[in-house]
């Protein structure tokens, strides 16, 4: 299996919870988002796919969307947790330990532990470009 | 920020395109969604380029090239809202169905229209202009059937309130209304006739016009479909390779 198709695979859910993570303490614009997801290569390598998701987690209602007029140039869309997001990710973190732990475990990779969930994902990527 | 009319174009130009491929990668997507996710998307490159604070074309290649390939990001939109992929054999090219659209578009312009609605083959957009076409023909014409009505009543009243009254009626009128100056010059006969000359010519002609328009909107709204109709794609070659 070629490492971008893998990371394809196993981005997918996780990007989700980071996106929710990131909302968390304040809303967020889109490009916003980008620019701290695009710092790791590993959780962001298309950054437009950033936008389906997001109109993923408004039609299931995890978010809201507010208009917000910007200093410079046109309004922005900003996306805030609601509280429906807010439970899906204390469900998805608490389920992230468990199965990191898990997959670790077999695998036979060092594991992370402690708490260290909300610290960002370790940069520890080669797979990238 | 530099405004080179021309280079700006070229990337407006760059942008469009980019859009215009991803928006036809997303077939089978809601139109709602697709909407919204090419909303992003321009706002997204807005703000990039903002954020450069440059316009060249280098700097949108590379702002698009982060953004992902039309493919990709249709891929990965159809994951995530649960579309399933398109059937790859409806969009090989245009068949039966589009060219009886075309067709009986020019002939009998409610079906061919309706077919055309039904056929994946044309983009809403064009779909709404090829029916608008026709739709703007048909107001036309009962606006202008109006317009003449009411200067064909105007003139018959003109007319009638020129004639001079007819010879047997003429004892009922009380005899302080009535002129005998008025009585049979024929001065006033010919004025009416003049008017109703001078309401005719203008009138006849826009019912000409607008007859030839109405009668030959549905060949312009044939003509509009058969020019946009979708092309069969070459495949992208592109599509294999997946950016990391």
């Amino acid at each position: 299996m070629d490492t971008s198709a893998l990371l394809t695979q196993m981005r997918r859910g996780a990007l989700e919870a980071c996106v929710l993570a990131l909302l968390e303490g304040e809303a967020r614009y889109g490009f916003e988002l980008v620019q701290r997801l695009g710092q790791n290569p590993a959780l962001l390598t298309s950054e437009g796919t950033i936008y389906p998701l997001l109109s993923r987690l408004h039609r299931e209602r995890l978010v809201e969307t507010e208009w917000r007029e910007s200093p410079a140039g046109p309004p922005r869309k900003y996306y805030r947790l609601t509280p429906r997001g807010r439970e899906a990710l204390a469900v998805f973190r608490q389920q992230w330990v468990g199965f990191r732990d898990a997959v670790d475990g077999v695998l036979g990779t060092p594991q992370n532990g402690g708490d260290t969930w909300s610290a960002t994902v370790k940069p520890t990527t080669e797979s990238g470009d | 920020m530099v405004r080179n009319g021309e280079t700006d174009d070229g990337v407006r130009r760059l942008i469009e395109r980019y859009l215009q491929e991803v928006d036809e990668a997303l077939v089978g997507v809601p139109a709602a969604q697709r909407r919204e996710i090419l909303e992003d998307l321009r706002t997204h490159i807005d703000a990039s380029l903002a954020a450069a604070g440059t316009r060249d074309e280098a700097t949108v290649r590379t702002i698009l090239d982060r953004l992902g390939s039309p493919e990709e990001l249709a891929r990965e939109t159809r994951e995530r809202l649960g579309v399933p992929e398109p059937i790859p054999v409806a969009p090989a090219g245009p068949g039966v169905l589009e060219y009886a659209a075309i067709v009986l578009t020019a002939l009998f312009w409610p079906v061919g229209i309706l077919l055309a609605w039904l056929s994946p083959m044309w983009r809403t957009r064009d779909k709404v202009v090829a029916t608008l076409i026709g739709c703007l023909a048909i107001v036309l014409a009962i606006v202008g059937l109006m317009e003449f009505r009411v200067g064909s009543a105007t003139a018959v009243q003109e007319h009638r309130q020129d004639v001079p009254v007819p010879m047997e009626r003429r004892g009922d009128v009380p005899s302080n209304e009535r002129e005998p100056s008025v009585e049979t010059t024929p001065a006033p006969v010919e004025r009416a006739s003049e008017s109703s000359a001078w309401w005719d010519v203008p009138v006849r002609l826009a019912a000409f016009v607008v007859g030839m328009l109405v009668l030959f909107s549905p060949f312009l709204s044939a003509l509009y479909l058969a020019i946009r109709l979708r092309r069969p794609r070459a495949p992208a070659p592109r599509a294999a390779s997946v950016p990391v």
